[in-house]
């Protein structure tokens, strides 16, 4: 059992996409994972005219105009007037936006980089076709019902890992040792509602933008941001409590919202905090349950038949294992 | 070591510069803003128009990459998560951070900059807003354009602070993912796999699927 939590993946995190994104080469790179290149735009054309240096800490947003005014007084061959800047965020505003294509193509990328490392089962194997009808009815909650192409879910064959993990455009992994630790296919659907709540709510992207804006910030004025400037660090953490939190409800409610028991979602929780014997790391809320259960008291409750009725072919199709 | 309340008060800042140099259009988000009256393209390479606004239900008609429609009504609206630069809360932190500047009562943001359809009605049905694009975004949704975005994208520092040595979490971490860092991206496989997964999930077989397990339309 040791050995086991040793292997144990914050499989209610976006820790294996994260994961994914740091591993990522330079070739398709972190930032690639849902759109937007503003922060390079910016920090490019920036550092192309020289700008940093300027010791002045803005105290307010708009004194960025005026530290970096200031700054092109100081050096009349370089740095970028507030027009400048100002075009340079609407440019770079034309690429915030990927796109059904360009999020399938991000997806795309992080999902060959983690298959190569994997063994996944066949596409038609009972479990996977299981899993599939799963994360499709929790998919079709969500507000991405619609992508590129027909959603791919894959199972990964390795019960040393509890984990499962979303990329954008409808890429769908689910480690087996996760099938194992959950109960029955309502938690299941919470776990997958967890993962695509993620995606759906963008939260990969914002913490981009708030790094680039950070970069931004950084590079007008020659403060670094320790702490905050790396997407890593984050990683590390896992994401922030309150974007866990947001996970948390959302996840819930699109379990919900295709007919699962978002309670469900506070059992898995309360087995995973014994089996790590804490709270899941830095980057969650302190009282995960509470949100789950303020979404379970907004939906009509459901029924113990249907959960039972599911349990039971949860049981069936994974004893076929 | 991390002074936390700094780094928050700068993050702040430099969120705050975005939504100034961003004033009205939620351009950050993710989620484009369609109005009714809008023309939008089908930017995903089909795309099915139901009889309602749910996967759930019947589709009345397949609609290909590049045809368009005009959108006569919004529906499932849903607001912009906080943490998004456009949400109702940022909206209104930077209005009021306007109107002090400017010495004025703050306005109510419109619910228009920070919600969005999660589908669209138009003549032949509903159609999921994430395969609709309008036309400026359409026209970006071609292979090269993508690629390039998505390459372009480059975020200095991101190996910042890895360790070797980090435990608890980053132990469990490398769990799921450590042996992916070395691997090399395997698009063959991954193309072999998305082309034989194209069209195998039947609608009938998932709706029976909802129907015996009391799901969905169901439930």
């Amino acid at each position: 059992m040791k050995a086991r939590t040793k292997h144990v993946a914050k499989f209610l995190s976006v820790y294996a996409l994260v994961g994914l994104l740091s591993s990522t080469s330079q070739a398709n790179p972190p930032g690639g994972l849902l759109g937007g290149d503003a922060g390079k735009t910016l920090r490019e054309m920036m550092q192309k005219r020289g700008q940093s240096g300027n010791e002045a800490q803005p105290k307010s947003a708009l004194d960025i105009f005026n530290t970096t005014k200031k700054s092109n007084e100081g050096d009349k061959k370089g740095g970028v007037s507030p027009l400048e800047l100002m075009g340079n965020a609407l440019e770079a505003k034309k690429n915030s936006t990927l796109g059904p294509m360009g999020r399938y193509f991000a997806g795309r990328a992080l999902s060959a980089q983690l298959i190569s490392t994997v063994r996944v089962l066949p596409i038609d194997d009972p479990l996977t076709q299981y899993v599939r009808a799963v994360s499709l009815t929790v998919l079709g909650a969500s507000n991405y019902a619609g992508n590129y192409k027909d959603p791919l879910i894959l199972v990964i064959d390795d019960k040393e890992i509890i984990n499962a993990c979303v990329a954008p455009g409808g890429f769908i992994f689910v480690w087996t040792g996760l099938l194992d630790f959950v109960k029955n296919e309502d938690e299941l659907a919470f776990v997958l509602g967890h993962e695509v709540a993620h995606v759906e709510l963008d939260h990969s992207l914002n913490h981009i933008k708030s790094q680039q804006a950070a970069d931004l910030f950084r590079d007008a004025t020659g403060n670094a941001l320790d702490g905050m400037g790396s997407l890593f660090r984050a990683m590390d953490l896992g994401f922030s409590a309150k974007l866990e939190g947001e996970a948390d409800a959302r996840g819930a409610e699109l379990a919900a919202k295709a007919g699962y028991d978002p309670r469900a979602g506070v059992a898995v929780i309360e087995r995973l905090e014994k089996l790590q014997g804490r709270q899941h790391g830095t980057g969650y809320p302190a009282d995960r349950r509470s949100a789950i259960e303020r979404v379970a008291m907004s939906v009509k409750p459901v029924s113990a038949a249907a959960v039972a009725k599911r349990t039971e072919r949860f049981r069936a199709r994974l004893s076929r294992q | 070591m991390v002074d936390i309340r700094r780094s928050k008060v700068l993050l702040k800042v430099a969120m705050a510069i975005c939504c100034c140099a961003f004033p009205y259009a939620g351009m950050v988000s993710a989620f484009e803003r369609i109005n009714i009256g809008d023309e939008v393209y089908v930017a995903c390479e089909s795309v099915a128009a139901y009889s309602v606004p749910s996967v759930y239900s019947s589709a009345r008609k397949e609609l290909r990459f590049g045809s368009s429609f005009t959108v006569t009504g919004l529906k499932h609206m849903f607001a912009l998560p906080s943490t998004d630069f456009s949400s109702r809360k940022n909206l209104e932190k930077l209005e009021m951070d306007d109107a002090k500047r400017e010495g004025r009562r703050p306005e109510a943001i419109p619910e228009e900059k920070f919600m969005r359809a999660a589908w669209l009605h138009f003549v032949g049905g509903y159609v999921p807003a994430s395969c609709a694009a309008s036309k400026s975004l359409f026209e970006t949704q071609t292979e090269r354009e993508v690629t390039k975005r998505i390459e372009s994208l480059n975020l200095d520092g991101t190996n910042k602070n890895f360790s070797e040595d980090e435990s608890g979490d980053m132990t469990a971490m490398r769990g799921a993912t450590g042996r992916t860092k070395g691997g090399k991206a395997d698009y063959d496989m991954i193309d072999a796999l998305i082309r034989s997964n194209q069209g195998i999930a039947s609608a009938r077989a998932l709706e029976e699927f909802r129907r015996e397990g009391m799901l969905g339309e169901y439930k």
